[in-house]
């Protein structure tokens, strides 16, 4: 007997087994802010076993208690489920169950140290050795820390019913061209089993990004017309109310695409355009996303030249408040031509889209932050009521898919305006989460985090398909280094340069007002 | 302010208003429009349809006590039907009553509503036909069986929820008994009758939930490094419950057969609980003995009542003896330590974790969500349905 018995039908309760999560990097923003309060508030909804146990492991000199003042903290200013009067017994178990290691990625014997603290947690706790080790360090540090759990003996190669399990979840980004990607992944594969490896995109953690899948699959009336027969063109929309925020250093090296597009925002391309998966099974639903990623036609020059834009914010003001140019910012080059726009035009080559334009957008500075997905169908065929009919705006129907905030989905058609006339309206269906389920949705992490402990890789990304997007996304990357031209320009606070409302205008059509 | 505006005020305020029983529906939709006209926006919001079925004051007072504690998270039409066999002046009334929360981000207000029917005598059999009419369409319905489980007795009315619901959500566990005490709640031939219903309808159990924690326990103590194989050679699995745990402690040993492969339960001895399921709750004591095949042998099952007023969710203690060793022992820890348990394991440093009890509003959410649907329970139910043969 490999399996116990008594442990079926745990999962599907989703209960996991107790496991140690040791998190690299654990002094860090993410430990604090996401991490333990996420791990915090899945402790108080009862969905992680008695047994759970968290290390941190990092330089810095804190020791448990220190360590668990500090997530003491995190998790009252950052949870969800925030510790209110009479969760201390709560919050005393939990927080026994939190530990430190003092050590520094590069030192072998601070992982054999490791090693031996674990096995002591293990018999204390009745931990049966399970581990996800959590990459929360920059991404320079990944090959050492990998290739320091391996020759420590700390990774336990093996699929989902290997036990003791060992998980890996690394954060993004998952390199920063194709090539950089490629060794990441064969440095990851050198000590671990892809299907140990969480690829962690907190996008898709996001329960409206999820609930794409649900709407077209859980419902037999959308998916017909989800494709180039009745789609006119989609819109994807990923944008931010904030500048950089000082974040010139990071920005300056990244831009608009690696930080948004290559990995958020391409999650929501697959997810829209996918084939209906042949089970939500972490591999086939990862199947149907990779070959979205791969359909996308590679643009050539004359198509980079003209079906992407590129912008940088301008001074302006953004919700009432003045904002400064890009430029301006601190460690930003003066003559800086990192893009914090991005708009696309782009196509994928499969019979369900053949002809069916993608437009994508993505910036810093908007008036607003909403990130949405939003379907435009084509008109009806015969304008039985005079073009004169339609009183106000488009006689299109357009199906929005809001991932946030006000979290929800509309539709929009045409109504009979009330009187003696048969003028037509544009009217919105709405679906709001907050109103239609009162309740508050889980955080991303908490999420991914069970999943992971689950040993449900489904809403991570796989190496294929970081690979695939970085091949596509890397040759917009080449095209702007070897042209050398300068990025548009826009006022913070507007919705972009002329030229990305000049992309659509040239095919008749328009951005959405989101 | 005008009357009519006091009248939405009350309404949204969750006040009853009583209304014509044949005018339900157009009542609540005049009190939606004048709600919806006011300054502060009202949402109404519906994923259920919750059929709440209560046999008395204090069932009422507990299903009433659910509905309002569930509506932030589980907004729903709730039908509250107060039914009773003694006659009364007038023998079906009606009120109705909004159960409203600030939608989450502030603003409006998102509000569930609620009807309370209250038949007597000759007008329960006129109760079925309304609530047909009352269910909001395409949305599921679930009925919420209070009190005691049903029993052979209750077919009729079991039968009337079971024509309009999706889902019926009982609770095993007597914990959750209406003040005022009751005899034991566990009534011989319940769980044959709810395997009855579970093949209509899919049937949620609160006890089932609740032992959520103890089925993790117990499976930890045959995680790595000591591993599963001393599961084959069970020579023992005995349960002690509290007076009000006994049909929980039956569903413990059900699952126990259906997840380890035991054959049909035998009785070993008489039987001492069924005496004491007459007296007061807390008052019973008792056991029960079964033996049932394993692969290779037999294994001895016990339930054992103690006259206990503690012990976590109607259980006490959980022991599983192998063969030839280990065995597991689950102890609630009572004093000051209370809130937690204990695992003693052979082979394995002693733990003692924190397991507080669930509230039953909290489990009532989760069995309206998908962890109501749990195949486990039906074949842990039938298992059960053996020892109470």
């Amino acid at each position: 007997m490999s399996e116990n018995p008594l442990r079926v039908g745990l999962v599907e309760e989703r209960i996991p087994e107790p496991c140690t999560v040791v998190i690299f990097g654990a002094s860090g923003d993410l430990t604090k802010r996401k991490l333990v309060p996420a791990l915090y508030s899945l402790a108080r909804e009862r969905l992680v076993p008695p047994g759970l146990t968290v290390l941190g492991f990092a330089r810095r000199p804190i020791g448990d208690d220190g360590f668990r003042a500090a997530m003491r903290e995190g998790v009252e200013k950052f949870a969800r489920r925030r510790p209110v009067a009479g969760d201390e017994a709560l919050w005393a178990s939990f927080a026994q169950g939190i530990f430190y290691h003092q050590g520094t990625f590069d030192d072998p014997e601070s992982y054999r140290a490791l090693a031996a603290r674990l096995a002591e947690i293990d018999a204390a706790r009745g931990v049966p050795g399970n581990r996800v080790f959590y990459l929360s360090t920059p991404p320079g540090d990944f090959p050492v820390i990998l290739r320091n759990l391996g020759a420590a003996g700390l990774v336990v190669r093996g699929g989902a019913g290997t036990r003791p399990f060992t998980r890996i979840i690394v954060e993004k980004p998952f390199g920063t061209d194709l090539e950089s990607a490629r060794v990441l992944n064969r440095q990851v594969l050198e000590v671990a089993d892809e299907r140990q490896i969480y690829r962690i995109d907190h996008y898709l953690g996001k329960e409206t990004v999820q609930n794409l899948m649900a709407f077209r699959f859980a419902n037999a009336i959308f998916e017909p017309l989800w494709n180039n027969r009745f789609v006119d063109h989609v819109q994807i929309t990923g944008a931010e109310a904030i500048g950089i925020e000082g974040r010139g250093d990071y920005f300056e090296s990244a831009g608009i695409l690696r930080d948004m597009v290559q990995n958020h925002l391409m999650q929501i391309v697959s997810l829209t355009a996918m084939e209906t998966p042949v089970t939500m099974g972490a591999n086939d639903l990862r199947d149907e996303k990779v070959k979205v990623v791969k359909a996308l036609r590679v643009m050539d020059d004359a198509a980079l030249e003209r079906d992407v834009v590129r912008g940088q914010y301008t001074a302006g003001s953004v919700g009432g408040k003045a904002l400064g140019g890009y430029r301006n910012e601190p460690k930003v080059a003066p003559d800086s031509k990192t893009e914090t726009y991005v708009a696309l035009k782009f196509w994928i080559d499969s019979w369900r889209w053949a002809g069916v334009p993608f437009y994508l957008r993505s910036a810093k500075a908007m008036p607003k932050k909403v990130t949405e997905v939003a379907l435009v169908f084509k008109e009806a065929p015969l304008r039985l009521f005079g073009a004169a009919a339609a009183a106000v705006g488009s006689r299109a129907n357009v199906l929005a898919i809001r991932i946030q905030p006000d979290e929800g989905i509309s539709l929009n058609f045409g109504s009979k305006l009330p009187g003696p006339t048969t003028a037509i309206h544009p009217v919105n269906m709405e679906f709001r989460y907050g109103t239609s389920f009162g309740t508050e949705p889980p955080e991303a992490y908490e999420r991914l985090l069970l999943d992971c402990m689950l040993g449900d890789a489904s809403l991570f990304t796989r190496g294929d398909e970081v690979e695939a997007s970085w091949t596509w996304i890397s040759k917009i990357h080449q095209r702007w280094r070897a042209a050398g031209t300068d990025v548009a320009r826009y006022e913070a606070g507007t919705w972009g340069p002329a030229e990305a409302e000049a992309l659509l205008l040239r095919d008749g059509r328009s951005w959405r007002r989101p | 302010m005008s009357g009519a505006d006091a009248l939405v005020e009350h309404f949204t305020h969750g006040e009853a208003i009583g209304v014509d029983v044949a005018a339900i529906e157009r009542d609540l939709a005049a009190l939606w429009r004048e709600s919806a006209s006011g300054e502060r926006g009202v949402t109404r919001a519906c994923l259920w349809n919750l059929v709440l079925h209560a046999r008395g004051e204090a069932e009422l007072a507990v299903g009433k006590g659910l509905v309002d504690a569930i509506a932030a998270a589980v907004p729903a039409r709730s039908l509250v039907l107060d039914m009773r066999a003694e006659a009364a002046e007038r023998d079906l009334e009606a009120w109705i009553s909004a159960n409203c929360q600030v939608a989450p981000g502030g603003g409006k207000l998102l509000c569930s509503e609620e009807i309370t029917i209250a038949a007597r005598a000759g007008g329960r059999a006129r109760v079925p036909a309304l609530v047909r009419a009352l269910l909001v369409p395409d949305v599921p319905t679930a009925a919420l069986w209070l009190g005691p489980a049903p029993g052979v007795d209750d077919a009729r009315a079991l039968a009337a929820l079971t024509e309009v619901a999706q889902r019926l959500v009982i609770d095993s566990d007597d914990a959750a008994a209406p003040a005022g005490g009751r005899p034991l709640g566990w009534r011989a031939g319940s769980w044959r009758t709810l395997l009855g219903a579970a093949g209509l309808l899919q049937v949620t159990d609160l006890g089932w939930l609740r032992l959520s924690a103890f089925r993790v326990l117990l499976a930890s103590c045959f995680d790595p490094p000591v591993g599963p194989e001393g599961l084959l050679r069970v020579k023992r699995a005995a349960v002690v419950v509290s007076p009000r745990g006994v049909a929980t402690g039956e569903l413990l040993l059900g699952w126990l057969a259906t997840r380890l492969g035991w054959g049909e339960a035998r009785r070993a001895g008489p039987d001492e609980v069924a005496a004491s399921a007459e007296a007061p709750a807390g008052a019973g004591a008792g056991r029960r003995e079964w033996r049932a095949r394993r692969a290779a042998g037999e294994v001895e099952l016990g339930l054992e009542v103690r006259d206990v007023a503690a012990g976590r969710d109607g259980i006490w203690e959980i022991v599983i003896e192998c063969d030839q060793g280990p065995t597991c022992r689950v102890v609630d820890v009572e004093g000051e330590a209370a809130g937690t348990v204990r695992i003693e394991m052979d082979g394995l440093p002693t733990r003692v974790v924190m397991c507080e009890p669930r509230p039953d509003a909290e489990l009532l959410v989760a069995a309206l969500g998908a962890r109501g649907l749990d195949p486990l329970y039906v074949q842990a139910m039938a298992r059960a349905a053996e020892l109470e043969a």
